[in-house]
């Protein structure tokens, strides 16, 4: 069954079309990769996933039914949990009290405004352990690394216990020493939840290609291509969109 | 009363509103600082010309003057605030510099009300304003003839200075994008002083302007602050044509109100605010910042 | 456990220098052993005070609760309002509307803040889809509407105000005098800061600092940032309405004053000399502040220069208030004590 459709979605702030006419269905347990060239429209159509913005036109589902018009917060409860590109998480708090506050978003314990301090639990040193930030659970989040802060955020997103995990620039910004950390995180996870969906986005074509099992390239707001990585990489569509603009797929 | 004569008086009633608010928004736009402290400019302005002319009734020329001069000194309030706290909290938070400027009406309001007291005054116009003229048959007051007559010239004024000059140029960038300005080359701090400055003189002028309709105390400013920031709000904040727009909205439909509705007095401006909120969140012609006035 | 050395960010700003490691126990006790301590100190310094202290130390403990509820706003969720008086002079004055009915004091109090929070839900509603700033306007527009209301309304007597207003017995006490009155308002206003600080403490309370903090990531891991701003405004209201009923059944007066812009400031500048991002610096901030007021400015005429001075002087130098200067002091000796 597809975990999540899209259908002739369009979206427009007011101007021309930033993505036009992007259909895509996506399986359970896949990883999929959207790239493309700067200005391409994956970070709107990741937004527009994700529930941060809403589509103009088309039409959106998930696990079957519609979800269109959900928000980001509504999306989250559905089992939706995303990253962002540069990692944001709640810098006056603990690695681990980041966590709490996940999980109970998630659990929606907001409701109950005299229910007792919330404490952590199995699955938060779960999450910690997963993502190797369980020796700095009591750190302060705003004196982590970057390489760490990006693994925090993942965190988050793995005590929401999600079906569908977006990863907006997984590595954005991170140095060649936390790339492969972060593949073999990807990978892990994708050993121990095999029915997890993985949406990424990303830049770095050393990532595409060692987790995707599908790639869509995007050019000008559509879906120029779709396919497999090494169908998509010996494409000559795919150089001619890049033109030589940092595509370094085939370096090693 | 006429429809005529109800529209320039509507017009009339709008104009000091327009004047406070653009100066708001001129400078929410551009410096991205709501300034609190407008309302209590508005008043100095106001307290400054009934100071000058007392109890004479005035020429013409020293009318002039006394209101070129509640504008000036008023722009230099402005800009002795810019340069001694709002300059130093750009850096900081948004609730600072809010509460920053919110001190400063304190302490404005404070200062008039040691300086000028807190009894009401009045003051004369100028004799040949203070008649009225036909028009179309219809009594209209010479007095809100110049105040529509100052809003166009404003308006006008702005939009020119904005939109044409160079240093509408250096301001538009400034308000896109201020890291950018600096790295073209731009005086940044400098056109932010001048547009406090110049915003400020707009609170000043239209506190002069208005001075001899009304009487002048130090609280004045709360009750004309707030339907500023009300049409700021429905205008947009930042846009100062939709400042306009709101402006001459609010002034007509109060002025109908009292020709045709009168238990709707006072309260035509809540009402505008409380629709307009619910229908345009983002105001008339909203936009977060200054892109063309 | 204090700031790693590893990686020397630089604080941000209004953060606390600390973090605290969360309590261990499974019953967390602050909410019953806090505005516990808070009763007995103040009680002791209420009875070791003249006459003329205890009366100021009555309305400073109550303005603590209400400084609390605007603490709620501006240092838990994030939320500028600038006309937070208007809900403290809406419970003053149900309290003083209602005054010829035969109630107990307590469902006055109860009254006035089902008034405030049923106010507080509409002015939410309304502001909604407002920005920040805009919302803080709007709050300002509101407050002002509110003041200007008590003089266009006939029953509510314009600046004479309304008094008379009975304190009535609870549980067969007669609150008249001075002495009954303080127990029954610090015992109200403790009971219902502890409701506070469990509030504080609890999910909901962690959720709304996480839209203080940023309310894009909040959404996207599921917390309702729109109904639960909502629920902090009207929660925010409904304690200052109650804080209001009991202003009013203390000084058995209420005039517009308790509504005006002016107040809405002070309230601000309470709030912010204690700061505002610890529970306990509101009120420790409203009660420093009452006195500060009594003391130095009793009979200045330049009450609203003064004040605005003192705001600016906060703002500029000491933006995390009294609470900040504590831990920063508390910073240094460590380190000092570390060094050696």
């Amino acid at each position: 069954m597809n975990v999540l459709e899209l259908h002739n979605v369009h979206k427009n702030y007011g101007g021309p079309p930033v993505v036009q006419d992007v259909s895509l269905s996506i399986a359970a347990g896949q990883t999929v990769a959207i790239i493309g060239p700067n200005g391409a429209g994956k970070t709107t159509l990741f937004g527009v996933m994700a529930g941060e913005h809403r589509a103009t036109k088309g039409s959106i589902s998930l696990f079957g039914k519609d979800a269109t018009r959900a928000g980001a917060q509504r999306l989250s409860h559905l089992g939706v949990a995303r990253t962002f590109p540069v990692a944001r998480y709640f810098l006056a708090k603990t690695v681990e009290q980041n966590l709490v506050i996940a999980r109970d978003a998630h659990q929606s314990k907001y409701r109950n405004p005299v229910s007792r301090t919330p404490r952590s639990d199995e699955g938060i040193r779960t999450a910690l352990r997963a993502v190797g930030l369980d020796e700095l659970r009591h750190q302060p989040s705003n004196t982590l690394s970057h390489g760490d802060r990006k693994s925090l955020e993942i965190a988050m997103a793995l005590t929401q216990n999600p079906a569908v995990l977006l990863l907006d620039e997984p590595t954005a910004g991170m140095g060649a020493e936390d790339i492969p950390r972060t593949i073999r995180l990807l990978k892990g996870l994708r050993e121990s939840r095999p029915d997890l969906t993985i949406i990424i986005t990303a830049h770095d074509m050393e990532v595409v290609f060692a987790l995707a099992d599908r790639v869509v390239l995007m050019a000008n707001g559509r879906v120029a291509l779709e396919g497999n990585p090494s169908a998509i990489r010996d494409d000559p569509l795919t150089r001619e969109i890049y033109l030589g603009n940092s595509y370094e797929g085939d370096k090693q | 009363m006429t429809l005529l004569s109800t529209l320039i008086s509507g017009v009339a009633y709008g104009v000091p509103l327009f004047l406070v608010a653009s100066g708001l928004t001129l400078i929410y736009g551009v410096i991205g600082v709501l300034n609190f402290a407008h309302g209590s400019f508005f008043v100095v302005g106001a307290l400054l010309v009934t100071t000058i002319i007392g109890s004479t009734v005035p020429t013409v020329p020293t009318f002039i003057i006394a209101v070129l001069a509640g504008a000036a000194v008023v722009a230099a309030v402005g800009m002795l605030t810019e340069t001694t706290v709002v300059r130093h909290l750009y850096r900081r938070d948004h609730i600072t510099m809010l509460l920053a400027t919110f001190a400063i009406l304190l302490i404005v309001e404070g200062a008039a009300e040691g300086i000028w007291g807190n009894s009401s005054r009045a003051i004369n116009k100028p004799e040949i304003l203070s008649g009225s003229t036909q028009i179309l048959g219809t009594t209209i007051p010479l007095y809100d003839i110049l105040l529509v007559f100052v809003g166009a010239v404003v308006a006008i004024g702005l939009f020119l200075l904005i939109n044409k000059s160079t240093f509408g140029r250096s301001v538009r960038a400034i308000a896109q994008d201020q890291v950018m300005g600096e790295a073209v080359g731009l005086n940044t701090k400098r056109v932010m002083l001048l547009v406090f400055g110049l915003g400020s003189a707009l609170a000043g002028l239209a506190g002069a302007l208005i001075a001899p309709n009304v009487s002048v105390s130090p609280s004045l400013g709360h009750a004309f602050i707030l339907q500023s920031f009300a049409i700021v709000i429905i205008g947009g904040l930042g846009s100062v044509t939709g400042s306009l727009v709101a402006a001459l909205l609010v002034g007509v439909s109060e002025a109908f109100a009292v020709a045709y509705a009168t238990y709707l007095t006072g309260f035509t401006f809540y009402i505008l605010v409380a629709v307009i909120l619910l229908v345009r969140p983002r105001g008339l012609l909203g936009s977060a910042k200054l892109g063309r006035a | 456990m204090s700031v790693s050395v590893r990686n020397p960010a630089p604080p941000i700003n209004a953060g606390p220098p600390f973090v605290t490691a969360s309590s261990r126990s499974r019953f967390d006790l602050r909410p019953i052993y806090e505005p516990l301590i808070f009763l007995l100190v103040t009680t002791a310094a209420y009875f070791v005070m003249p006459p003329n202290m205890q009366y100021v130390l009555g309305i400073a403990v109550i303005y603590a609760l209400l400084a609390t509820s605007l603490g709620v706003l501006f240092g838990w969720t994030g939320i500028y309002t600038f006309g937070h008086a208007a809900f403290f002079g809406i419970g003053a004055y149900a309290t003083a509307l209602l005054k010829e009915q035969a109630w107990g004091p307590l469902a006055f109090l109860g009254m006035s803040a089902l008034i405030a929070v049923i106010a507080a839900v509409l002015i939410g509603l309304i502001g909604q889809r407002l920005a920040k700033v805009e919302f803080a306007m709007l709050t300002m527009i509101v407050g002002q509407i509110a003041y200007l209301l008590t003089f266009r309304v006939p029953v509510l007597q314009g600046d004479n105000g309304i008094y008379s207003i009975p304190r009535g017995d609870v549980f067969g006490i007669d609150l008249t005098p001075p002495v009954s009155f303080w127990w029954y308002s610090i015992i109200v206003v403790a009971i219902v800061m502890g409701v506070l600080r469990r509030i504080h403490l609890s999910p909901f309370g962690e959720s709304l600092n996480a839209i203080r903090d940023d309310a894009v990531k909040a959404a996207a891991i599921g917390i309702p940032v729109k109904s639960l701003r909502l629920a902090a405004f009207a929660l925010a209201g409904g304690v200052a309405g109650l804080a209001g009923g009991l202003f009013a059944q203390q000084g058995s007066i209420v005039t517009p004053s308790t509504l005006s812009f002016t107040f809405s400031g002070q309230i601000i500048i309470m709030a912010l000399l204690g700061g505002m991002m610890g529970f306990w610096g509101p009120a420790l901030g409203a009660i420093l502040f009452q006195f500060i007021n009594a003391l130095v400015f009793g009979n200045s005429t330049h009450g609203t220069l003064v004040l605005g001075i003192i705001l600016l002087a906060v703002v500029m130098l000491f933006p995390s208030g009294v609470l900040g200067v504590f831990a920063r002091l508390r910073d240094l000796l460590m380190r000092s004590r570390s060094r050696q």
